[in-house]
């Protein structure tokens, strides 16, 4: 059992024009290697415990998993399709402002990141698993960890719900079955990185986002649609060891109003029916930083932890650390301070500039010395 | 009503002690402008008087921004009954705690920001509530009033935040102020 708050963040951080030039392969695959190495010296002098590989060998979070894939093609888009929903319609001078406007929605011109929203995924064939890149990025990430003072170590991957997300389907005859096809891909990348040691998470931004992106969704008919998503991502998790199994939920994680984002307390118990351990979910942003509350009414299950966002891409100033500490040691007086792990909202890279997203690393750290102190 | 706008006051630390300046250059650079203000303010009632100290509305780190409770004594100077502060960005949020230790003097009503220009997200109402109702614990309920970091606009063409989420948050405002109410006053709220 731990003697302090421990820190962790989401996983992507900004990739350097190194790691991206070496991921598009312009550069030797090597650089990609010392860029991992580089990115995890810096968390843990950033005071970080539990570290990742940065995302560096991912283009972005959701789709990255169409490049490890048989069956899947990618096609030319127009806009960002996928940010239409709710919030769009009730903000449509904003959205067409900021989709028009550099650096507004998210953050820097990373081209593997651009690239792949760019484009969409089309399934013209039978989905298959390359393992490849992850065994690439599974040694690019021990080598870093080599010598290095750490807690443990976690590598993102995608929920078959969210890889599903705006994925056009041309060969399964139904788009469940296509959301099966992708569970049983991806299990095999889930049980490589358990495998590899490391703790795994599951990213599913898009259980929440989907009320936002579908106007037409009722509650039960969405809270429906999220329970077969659950189903296929415990099939996808099965005979993985719980406590190496992080799952985070956020409600996507551009720079909008956020205004019509679903409540935390209508999908908390579609989130603990994930067969993970520890929960990482948004705390830190002004949509969804009450939401501490729903603790006392909700029961955080025994041997489970709680990893709220306690500071956040969506704003440029950099939490005080008092105001980090308070946020923790609030989440510690309602599940308990050995249930807590201080995280952030969601990934930094691509969504903030690089500076700003270390100096917020680092003040986490501080909150949670801070936290630390008054817990213990 | 006049709202005297004085975010140099703040800002102006940073500026001192980055040239190699000290904090007591600082004060007494700092105390000769409150006395200024003070003397322009002369023969105004208080009552008709807010004082708005925010430490600069630019979008960045904010890491150099002064602590409010090392130069509140200054802001309290000024013969002002309603004082404006940011509380709505997460440099500053943590300060509403200052009031535990400063006694906030008899009439006068604090008006923190609980919703912010440096964020395109839209606060919640209840986050809302729940900043004006913490505070209202510690300096009563009738010396709060709900009100926004700094302006959101610095004229017609400087934006802080689109035009359409500085209004979302204007009503996001009114509607944690409502909650605020019926928690702080219940049934003795007004409809």
């Amino acid at each position: 059992m731990s003697d302090r708050i421990l820190t962790t963040h989401v996983g992507a951080l900004q990739r350097t024009p190194e790691a991206e030039a070496a991921l598009l392969g312009e550069a030797p695959v090597e650089e990609l290697t010392a860029a991992v190495a580089d990115v995890v010296r810096r968390q843990v002098e950033a005071g970080i415990d539990v570290v990742d590989d940065g995302e560096y060998g991912k283009s972005i979070w959701q789709w990255y998993v169409t490049e490890r894939l048989d069956g899947i093609e990618r096609k030319e888009r127009e806009g960002l399709a996928p940010l239409r929903g709710r919030d769009h319609l009730e903000f449509p001078d904003f959205y067409a402002y900021a989709l028009a406007t550099p650096n507004v929605l998210f953050h820097g011109s990373d081209r593997a990141f651009w690239n792949a929203i760019a484009t969409v995924p089309v399934c013209v064939g039978p989905i298959a698993y390359k393992a490849d890149p992850v065994e690439r990025d599974i040694a690019n990430l021990k080598a870093a960890l080599d010598g290095a003072d750490v807690a443990d170590a976690f590598m993102p991957a995608v929920a078959p719900a969210s890889a599903e997300v705006d994925m056009a389907n041309e060969h399964y005859a139904t788009q469940e079955e296509l959301l099966w096809a992708l569970a049983d891909a991806l299990r095999e990348e889930y049980r490589a990185i358990v495998d590899a040691g490391f703790q795994l998470q599951v990213d599913d931004a898009w259980i929440p986002a989907m009320w936002d992106h579908d106007p037409s969704l009722d509650l039960e008919t969405y809270r429906a649609y999220c329970r077969t998503r659950v189903e296929a991502l415990n099939h996808a998790l099965e005979g993985l060891p719980e406590d190496r199994v992080r799952y985070h939920l956020c409600w996507g994680s551009w720079h909008g109003p956020h205004a019509t984002d679903i409540p935390l307390a209508e999908i908390v118990d579609l989130m603990l029916a994930v067969d993970a351990g520890t929960y990482l979910v948004e705390a830190a942003n002004v949509r969804h930083e009450h939401e501490y509350h729903l603790w006392e009414t909700v029961e955080l299950p025994e041997g489970k932890k709680l990893a709220p966002g306690v500071v956040t891409h969506s704003t440029n100033l950099i939490e005080h650390p008092e105001l980090v500490a308070e946020r923790i040691v609030r989440f510690a007086d309602r599940v308990g301070r050995e249930n807590v792990i201080a995280s952030t909202d969601c990934g930094m890279g691509s969504r903030i500039h690089p500076e700003l997203g270390w100096a917020k690393l680092a003040t986490l750290a501080e909150g949670a010395r801070l936290a630390t102190e008054r817990l213990w | 009503m006049l709202q005297v706008d004085d975010a140099v006051l703040m800002h102006e630390y940073d500026s001192i002690l980055a040239e190699g300046g000290s904090v007591e250059d600082y004060r007494r650079w700092a105390e000769l402008r409150v006395e200024a203000l003070v003397h322009a303010l002369r023969g105004l009632p208080e009552d008709r008087i807010r004082y708005h100290v925010c430490f600069g509305s630019w979008h960045g780190p904010h890491v150099h921004d002064p602590p409010l409770a090392d130069l509140i004594d200054l802001v309290l100077k000024v013969p002002a009954r309603y004082y404006l502060m940011e509380q709505g960005n997460p440099r500053h949020e943590h300060e509403w705690r200052i009031w535990e230790g400063v006694t906030l003097p008899e009439g006068k009503v604090l008006v923190p920001g609980v919703v912010t220009h440096h964020t395109t997200v839209v606060e919640h109402p209840e986050a809302v509530a729940q900043r004006l109702v913490r505070l209202a614990n510690v300096v009563g309920r009738d010396s709060v009033m709900g009100g926004t970091d700094c302006g959101f606009a610095q004229g017609a063409f400087i934006q802080r935040v689109h035009p359409t989420i500085q209004w979302a948050k204007l009503e996001a405002l009114a509607e944690g102020a409502r909650l605020a109410t019926k928690e702080l006053y219940g049934a003795e709220a007004a409809s």
